[in-house]
């Protein structure tokens, strides 16, 4: 694999895998012969029911057992296709939602807007396409259109204005009184677009078939990573809060700024449980939440703990398992407690980006670590770390890359380990991954040992 | 060129962040256009209307009920085996009464969350009893070999069940008055190999 940049952004969230995933899944849709939405649905939600959306995307009910989790349908060869329940609530919760417009913009379009004009622009059969341009526009009418950008577009998005209707929200509504509606422009063609539109309004109206090439185009992969994250924005906050979204995410309360301030309860709950300087639950909350209103008055609107503790949301959150949320590593039945919360997944924003920060501070990271303990590593971890976790490389090939478990110089490594040789592709990444986690572990528990 | 040692803090950063990106790792292929469509073909078409959720737990309610389970019987040896209680369940004063000593009328769950037993009455003068490890017990017990016992007797269970994938097991029991009294005060318990 020669040095070059892979993707118009490196993988460091979820919602950057999610993306790749998510361009791949819209690849194989609008370049079909016939887009069909349902299998569209399915590869979504066999999608997200892989275990790396599991454990870091989608919320986790420990309260419900595993027949009530999973749904399981059998295939020929003895073959079975799992949907997870949690992706068929993040199908309907996060992606069929409509994004409403950010206050912050003017007569700028919104996210989803800017995604079509984005595939529209390699909309296939037509240079014309590439022109494609979006604004709003009080002066434009719809008065010249080809048959091919009505048929392929225009028709689709005036549906959508019918099924939209007026209910979009004032933001918007304020937006198209004082700089008109939003158009999308093919010169000599303009179709005005909805005001509000869902994941699947954007595939829906892009103009299938698209031209090859805009999953590896970088805009387009920046645009979904946003799209995704403003999407994902309250979904994200409730899982980290622990409430359930099927039951919290249509409702307006919690707000996201309330929501904020919940996770920052839970995690200093969380770090008083991890510290012992607390050894229950409903204790540590409580000192958690007698220390942050100690600083703004009060925490999410509520005066005093009991307040919290008593009211429904309060209830949900303390019901919800608070060491468990995160743990995405842990699982070792003789992990050290201390080492097992080091690993917790990181979900704040902010941390990510300080954390991320540190890695460029520290610049070819990987080899950095190795260096520091060369006996750790043999050379098939040597290679796993500097492609996979030091250049985000996939296992598997997607757009841009063959996959790591394809390359030639790790099949040899591979060949000459006597632990891992002769494994299907499945066993052999998840022996990679079982060998980097310990690793890991190892190094994390060295350290914890170290500043004990 | 000599790269300057890495000290307490760098080290550990950069151990998170090995540990943060590994989390990132995708271990599985992706989906394949084929299991798509024989996944379609199982749920046949949606309907108009039809919920997407609707329309996949339908098929798979259906399939489940195609496919119910059957108790497998698997011995236990105390002199070879050991049992280790992970899990107690207590039922309020279901042995005050007089007469046969009901069932519990819903599912009985331990305090922390973690086991659910279902207790009824089938056919046959027999009981189902559905063993469900919840949320992250279902991973750490997939596969192993669960006993169940009445409290304090933990030589002679009164059955064993090896967990699915799920961490859900099933066992059928006779229906007497023995298994009754020591559905009581049920206890779980993992069976290792001495």
């Amino acid at each position: 694999m020669a040095d070059q940049a892979i993707r118009g952004f490196k993988i460091n969230t979820i919602l950057d895998r999610l993306a790749i995933d998510m361009l791949g899944l819209i690849e194989k849709h609008l370049a079909a012969e016939q887009a069909d939405r349902d299998r569209y649905y399915l590869s979504i939600l066999l999608t997200l029911s892989k275990k790396l959306y599991i454990s870091q995307l989608l919320y986790r009910d420990f309260r419900a057992s595993g027949e009530q989790q999973w749904h399981r349908y059998q295939l020929a060869g003895n073959k079975v296709a799992k949907v997870h329940e949690q992706s068929i609530v993040y199908l309907h919760q996060v992606l069929m939602r409509r994004l409403k417009l950010a206050r912050r913009l003017k007569h700028e379009p919104g996210n989803m807007h800017l995604l079509l004009a984005q595939l529209a622009r390699f909309g296939a059969g037509s240079e014309e396409w590439s022109k494609v341009e979006i604004r709003r526009d009080s002066s434009l009418a719809a008065d010249e259109q080809s048959d091919d950008f009505n048929t392929r577009l225009a028709a689709k998005l005036a549906a959508q204005r019918v099924a939209l209707g007026d209910d979009f929200g004032d933001e918007a509504r304020r937006r198209r009184d004082e700089y008109g509606p939003l158009w999308l422009i093919r010169p000599p063609n303009a179709a005005e677009m909805p005001e509000e539109m869902s994941w699947f309004d954007v595939i829906d109206a892009a103009p299938a078939p698209l031209a090859d090439g805009f999953t590896a185009d970088s805009d387009a992969q920046r645009l979904v990573v946003r799209v995704l994250d403003s999407l994902n924005e309250r979904y994200t906050l409730l899982r980290s809060c622990g409430l359930d979204p099927e039951r919290w995410h249509e409702r307006d309360t919690p707000s996201i700024a309330k929501l904020r301030y919940l996770k920052r309860l839970r995690r200093q709950a969380e770090d008083y449980l991890r510290q012992s300087v607390e050894d229950e639950q409903v204790r540590s909350y409580r000192r958690a939440f007698d220390e942050l209103a100690g600083e703004c008055g009060q925490i999410a609107g509520f005066d005093s703990f009991d307040d919290f503790a008593t009211s429904e949301v309060g209830m949900a959150v303390l019901r919800y398992p608070i060491q468990s949320l995160d743990d995405a590593i842990g699982g070792d039945d003789d992990e050290d407690d201390r080492s097992r919360h080091d690993l917790l997944a990181d979900e704040d924003a902010e941390d990510i980006e300080e954390r991320l920060a540190r890695q460029e501070a520290a610049g070819d990271w990987v080899n950095r670590l190795i260096e520091d303990r060369p006996g750790w590593f043999d050379p098939t971890m040597r290679y796993f770390f500097e492609q996979v976790l030091g250049r985000g490389r996939p296992l598997y090939p997607e757009e841009g890359d063959e996959g790591v478990l394809f390359d030639q110089d790790f099949l040899a490594l591979i060949a000459s380990d006597e632990e891992l040789d002769g494994q299907d592709d499945e066993a052999l990444a998840a022996a990679l991954y079982r060998r980097a986690q310990k690793l890991i572990k190892r190094g994390l528990n060295r350290q914890a040992s170290a500043s004990a | 060129m000599t790269t300057k040692p890495l000290n307490d803090d760098e080290r550990k950063n950069l151990w998170q962040l090995a540990a943060h990106h590994l989390q990132l790792v995708d271990v599985e292929p992706k989906v394949t256009g084929d299991t798509v469509e024989q996944l379609l073909r199982q749920l046949g078409p949606r309907g108009d209307n039809q919920r997407i959720g609707d329309w996949l737990k339908g098929a798979a309610e259906q399939q489940a009920v195609d496919q119910s389970q059957t108790a497998e019987v698997i011995r236990f040896d105390p002199r070879r085996q050991r049992f280790t209680q992970i899990a107690e369940f207590t039922r309020l004063a279901a042995d005050s009464g007089a007469g046969e000593i009901p069932l519990p009328s819903a599912p009985l769950e331990t305090s922390d969350g973690r086991f659910r037993l279902d207790i009824k009455e089938v056919d046959d003068q027999m009981i189902r009893v559905l063993i469900q490890a919840l949320g992250d017990a279902s991973d750490a017990l997939a596969g192993r070999l669960i006993g169940l016992a009445a409290e304090g007797n933990y030589e002679t269970l009164i059955g064993l069940v090896e967990l699915d994938e799920d961490g859900d097991g099933m066992i059928r029991l006779h229906d007497d008055e023995a298994t009754r009294k020591a559905l009581l005060r049920p206890v779980l318990g993992t069976i290792d190999d001495v």
